[in-house]
C-alpha cells in the first residue's frame, strides 16, 4: 500500500486513540473524585459524632443512677485488666510445659497452679479495689438532669442532620461543578473523536465491504514463507464476533506463525487480514506495527509465560493498561495529580479483574513465587486490562494439569461472558478445544484441513488422518 | 455508653509519631538531617569531620546521582553502558566553561544547558544502539567513550587538553547567593534529593513499568503496546542527563576538571555501585556508592593500620566484593534485609518460646 496513505491513516488512528483514552480517563476521574468527596464527608461526620458524644456523655452519666454507671465502669476496667493478664498467663502455661518436660508432670502442674493462683489473686484484689472506687450504691439523679440530657441529645441530632444535609449539598455542588467541566471537555473530545472516526471511515471506505456484518476478523489467502519453507500456505477463514475460535493442528502446522502474522510480529508474505475495531471501522492490520496492534483491541498471550519477574502481580497487570495512560512523560516525571488519578483508577480496575478471576490473594505476590497455573491466569488478567475485543491465546493449557485446565476453561468462558471478548486460541489439548470452542479450524503444514463445529471436525476424515495416521483411525479413537 | 465512645476516640486520635515512622520518605528525610548536621558541625569546627571527609561525602553524593541514572538504564531497561564516565566528563566541561566565561551565570541555567547536552548525547547513543544488545552494546558504548576520552585529552579550548580546566568559580544560586567551599555541599545535597524523588517517580510511573517489561521480554512489551524505540532512547536520555548533572555538580564543588577523572575505571566503579547496592532504588544506590567511593576515606583511613598499608583497603574491598557476589547476589540491600529478617525471626522465636504459639 502507498506509504503516504498509510502514514496518514496511522496519524489519524493515533490521534483518535489519544482522544479515546482521554475520554475514558475523564470518566474514571469523575468516579474517583466522587469517592474522595464521600470519604472526606464520612470523616467529617465521624469527627462530629465524637464531639457530640464528648458533650453528651457527662450529661448522660448525670442523668442515670450511679449504680448503673458504676457497674459499667467496673466492667470496663475489669475487661482491660483481664486483657493485660493475657500474656503473663500464656507465659506461665509455656514455662509450666517446659518444667513438666524437664522435671516431670507433677512439678509442672504445681508450678502452673501456683503461678496462676498468684495471677488470680491479683485479679480478685483488683476487682475488690474497683468495687471501692465505684461503689454499688443506688442514687437518684437530680430532677432536671434527664430533661437536660434529652434536650441536648435532640439538639445534637438536629445538628447532625444539618451537617449531613450540608455534606450532601457540598458534594452535589462540587460534583456538579466538576461534572460540567468534565462534560464540556468530553463533549469537545467526543466531537474530535467522531470527526476523526468519520475521516478514517472515509479514508478506509474501500475496506468496509471486505468484512461482513457479525464478523470480527477475516483472514484471506494468508501466506507466510520463510525462504522456501511454506509455514502458512493460502489460509482463509472468518471469525464471528463473540465466538470462541479454536485453531488446531499437529506440531509445525504453522499455528504460532499465523498468530505472529496477525499481531504483526511477522509481516506476512501475502494475504489480507481485516479486523473491525471498537468504533466499527474495518481496518487492514497489515498497516499496523506490532506495538500499535494492542491499541486496536487485539491482545495476545505467549506460549511460554511472559511475566516481568521484577514486578509484583499488580504492576504486571498495570503493564496491560499501558496504552490507556493519557499522562505525558512530563506528568510521569513529576508524578502529577493526573497520573495519580490514573494510577488509582487502573489499580481499581486491576483489582476488579483479579477479583473476577479469583486471584485477589496474589495481588502483591512476585511471579516467581506463584505456580504455573496461576501465572497463566494472571497473564489472562493482564490481557483484560487493555480492554480487548479479540484475545489471542497461544497454547493456554500447555504445562497445566487436568484440574488447572478445567479451571482455565471456566476462566475462558467467564471472560467471554463478563467482558464480551472474542477469543481465538491455539491448543494441543483436544479436551479443552472440544470443550470450550464454538468453532474449530484444523490446519496441517500451513494448509486448511477443515472448519466447523467441534463435532464436525472430530468426524472430518482429513483431520483424523493428520492427527492419527492413515490406517489407525479405529485404534486411537479415544 | 462508655465503650462505643472509647472506640470512636481511638479511631480518630491523631497518630503523628506512628504516621511519621510509616511514611515512605522517612529514611531519606533522616539522611538529609544527618548530612546537614554533619556539614554544620564541620563548618562550626566541632566534631570529627575534616575537609577531606566532607569532600568525600559530597563526592559520594555526586556519584550517587550518576549511578542512579545508570541504574535506570541497567537495572530497569536492561541495557548496558560503559560510557557513563565520558558523559560525566562532558557535563563537567560544559558547566566548567560556562561558569568560567560567564561569571555570575544562574546555576539553574547551567544545569538546564547540561541537561540539554545530556539529552542530545543520550539520543545519539540511543539511536545508534537501537538494534544492538548485550555485549555488543557494551562495546559500542565503550567505543563512544574512547572517542570522548581522546577528545578530552586533545589540546582544545573546550577541555584544555591534559591540564583540563581549572579555577572554576563556585556557582551563584538565586541570583545573589555566592557559594563557597563549604556551602556547595548543600547544593549537592539538594540536587541529589531532587533527583532521588525523580528516580522514584520514574520507577513508579508507567514508563518505569514499560522499561521493565521491555527488559524482561521485548515481544511482551510490543504485544502490550509499548514502543521499544521510544523507551530505549528514553532510558539512554535519562541516564545521560543524570550523568551530565553529576558532572556539573563535580566541577562546581571541586572547581576543576581534568581528563584523568573520566576514565573507564569510573564507569566500572559506577556499574559496581549498582551491582553492589543490589537494586535500582535510590537507597540501594546510595549504599553502593558509599561502599565504593566513600568508605575508604571516611572509615578505613581513620585507622593508623590502614594508613600504613593503603593498598590493603583495595584488596579487602575486592575480597568483600567477591564474597558479596558469591553469597548475596542481591548485594548490600539484600544483606541488610537479611540481617533485619534474622532479627525479626529471632524475636518471633523468642516470643513463641516465652508465650507459646499464637492462639
Amino acid at each position: 500500500m502507498d506509504l503516504k496513505y498509510r502514514m496518514g491513516i496511522e496519524r489519524l488512528v493515533k490521534k483518535r486513540d489519544k482522544v479515546y483514552s482521554e475520554i475514558s480517563y475523564n470518566n474514571r476521574y469523575l468516579e474517583l473524585v466522587e469517592k474522595e468527596i464521600d470519604e472526606s464527608n464520612e470523616k467529617k461526620l465521624k469527627a462530629f459524632e465524637l464531639k457530640s458524644k464528648k458533650r453528651l456523655l457527662p450529661l448522660e452519666m448525670a442523668a442515670t443512677s450511679d449504680a448503673i454507671v458504676n457497674k459499667e465502669l467496673r466492667a470496663e476496667a475489669l475487661d482491660d485488666f483481664i486483657k493485660k493478664q493475657n500474656m503473663p498467663r500464656r507465659a506461665v502455661a509455656q514455662s509450666a510445659k517446659r518444667k513438666a518436660a524437664k522435671q516431670g508432670q507433677g512439678a509442672g502442674d504445681a508450678y502452673r497452679s501456683a503461678e496462676l493462683g498468684k495471677l488470680d489473686k491479683k485479679l480478685a484484689d483488683y476487682e475488690a479495689s474497683l468495687l471501692k472506687k465505684y461503689p454499688d450504691v443506688a442514687t437518684t439523679p437530680p430532677k432536671g438532669a434527664d430533661a437536660e440530657y434529652q434536650a441536648a441529645k435532640q439538639e445534637e441530632e438536629a445538628k447532625r442532620a444539618g451537617l449531613e444535609k450540608h455534606c450532601l449539598h457540598v458534594k452535589n455542588t462540587e460534583m456538579a461543578k466538576i461534572r460540567s467541566r468534565v462534560d464540556a471537555k468530553n463533549a469537545k473530545l467526543q466531537v474530535a473523536l467522531d470527526a476523526s472516526n468519520k475521516e478514517l471511515k472515509n479514508q478506509t471506505s474501500s475496506l468496509a465491504e471486505k468484512l461482513d456484518d457479525g464478523l470480527i476478523m477475516s483472514i484471506k489467502n494468508m501466506k507466510m514463507y520463510f525462504s522456501g519453507i511454506k509455514a502458512v500456505d493460502d489460509l482463509s477463514f472468518d471469525i464471528k464476533e463473540g465466538d470462541i475460535f479454536g485453531l488446531i493442528g499437529p506440531n509445525g502446522a504453522g499455528k504460532t506463525t499465523l498468530f505472529n502474522c496477525i499481531t504483526q510480529f511477522y509481516k506476512a508474505t501475502d494475504g489480507e487480514i481485516y479486523y473491525r475495531d471498537r468504533f466499527g471501522n474495518v481496518i487492514d492490520l497489515r498497516n499496523y506495527q506490532s506495538h500499535d496492534v494492542a491499541r486496536t483491541g487485539i491482545v495476545r498471550t505467549f506460549q511460554n509465560l511472559a511475566m516481568v519477574p521484577l514486578l509484583p502481580v499488580m504492576d504486571n497487570l498495570m503493564i496491560g493498561a499501558h496504552i490507556y495512560y493519557s499522562s505525558s512523560l512530563f506528568h510521569q516525571f513529576l508524578f502529577t495529580k493526573k497520573l495519580k488519578y490514573e494510577e488509582k483508577a487502573n489499580r481499581a480496575l486491576a483489582l476488579d479483574v483479579l477479583g473476577r478471576l479469583g486471584l485477589e490473594q496474589y495481588v502483591n505476590a512476585l511471579p516467581m513465587n506463584l505456580s504455573y497455573g496461576i501465572l497463566k491466569k494472571v497473564e489472562l488478567a493482564r490481557t483484560l486490562m487493555s480492554k480487548p475485543r479479540l484475545i489471542i491465546l497461544d497454547e493456554p493449557a500447555a504445562g497445566l494439569n487436568d484440574t488447572e485446565t478445567e479451571e482455565l476453561v471456566e476462566v475462558i468462558r467467564k471472560i467471554r461472558s463478563d467482558f464480551g471478548c472474542t477469543i481465538f486460541l491455539v491448543e494441543h489439548d483436544m479436551n479443552l478445544v472440544m470443550n470450550v470452542c464454538d468453532t474449530v479450524c484444523a490446519i496441517s503444514f500451513g494448509k486448511m484441513l477443515g472448519i466447523g463445529t467441534p463435532e464436525e471436525i472430530q468426524k472430518n476424515p482429513l483431520v483424523q488422518k493428520a492427527y492419527l495416521g492413515e490406517d489407525e483411525e479405529g485404534k486411537c479413537e479415544e | 455508653m462508655q465503650n462505643n465512645y472509647k472506640a470512636l476516640e481511638e479511631s480518630l486520635k491523631p497518630r503523628y509519631f506512628q504516621n511519621a515512622v510509616k511514611h515512605p520518605a522517612i529514611g531519606y528525610i533522616l539522611l538529609v538531617v544527618f548530612l546537614i548536621s554533619l556539614q554544620m558541625s564541620f563548618m562550626m569546627g566541632i566534631g570529627p569531620i575534616t575537609l577531606t571527609i566532607s569532600r568525600t561525602i559530597a563526592l559520594t553524593m555526586i556519584y550517587t546521582v550518576a549511578a542512579m541514572g545508570l541504574g535506570i538504564l541497567v537495572g530497569i531497561a536492561g541495557l548496558v553502558s560503559l560510557g557513563t564516565a565520558a558523559f560525566v566528563g562532558f557535563g563537567a566541561y560544559t558547566a566548567g566553561n560556562l561558569l568560567r566565561t560567564f561569571t555570575g551565570i544562574p546555576f539553574t541555567l547551567v544545569v538546564l544547558i547540561a541537561i540539554a547536552v545530556g539529552v542530545i548525547l543520550g539520543a545519539i547513543i540511543g539511536f545508534i544502539s537501537l538494534r544492538v544488545r548485550g555485549l555488543y552494546l557494551l562495546v559500542i558504548t565503550m567505543g563512544f567513550a574512547t572517542v570522548m576520552q581522546e577528545f578530552f585529552q586533545a589540546p582544545n579550548p573546550f577541555t584544555g587538553g591534559w591540564t583540563g580546566i581549572t579555577r572554576v568559580p563556585f556557582p551563584t544560586i538565586a541570583m545573589f547567593l555566592q557559594l563557597n567551599r563549604e556551602t556547595v555541599f548543600f547544593l549537592v545535597l539538594i540536587i541529589m534529593m531532587i533527583l532521588v524523588k525523580l528516580t522514584l517517580n520514574i520507577l513508579n510511573s508507567p514508563m518505569g513499568r514499560a522499561m521493565a517489561a521491555m527488559a524482561s521480554s521485548e515481544p511482551l512489551a510490543q504485544a502490550m503496546g509499548i514502543q521499544l524505540l521510544k523507551y530505549r532512547v528514553l532510558a539512554f536520555i535519562i541516564s545521560t542527563a543524570y550523568a551530565t548533572i553529576s558532572g556539573v555538580l563535580l566541577v562546581s564543588s571541586l572547581g576543576a576538571a581534568t581528563p584523568t577523572s573520566w576514565t573507564f575505571m569510573l564507569s566500572m566503579n559506577l556499574l559496581a555501585v549498582i551491582i553492589l547496592g543490589g537494586g535500582v532504588k535510590p537507597h540501594s544506590i546510595m549504599l553502593g556508592a558509599f561502599f565504593v567511593f566513600g568508605m575508604d576515606v571516611i572509615i578505613w583511613q581513620r585507622f593508623e593500620f590502614f594508613q600504613r598499608f593503603p593498598g590493603l583497603v583495595m584488596v579487602l574491598g575486592g575480597i568483600l566484593m567477591i564474597l558479596i557476589f558469591a553469597k548475596f547476589q542481591g548485594g548490600l540491600t539484600r544483606l541488610i534485609n537479611e540481617i533485619r529478617f534474622l532479627f525479626i525471626r529471632l524475636f518471633m522465636k523468642w516470643r513463641v518460646f516465652k508465650y507459646g504459639p499464637e492462639v
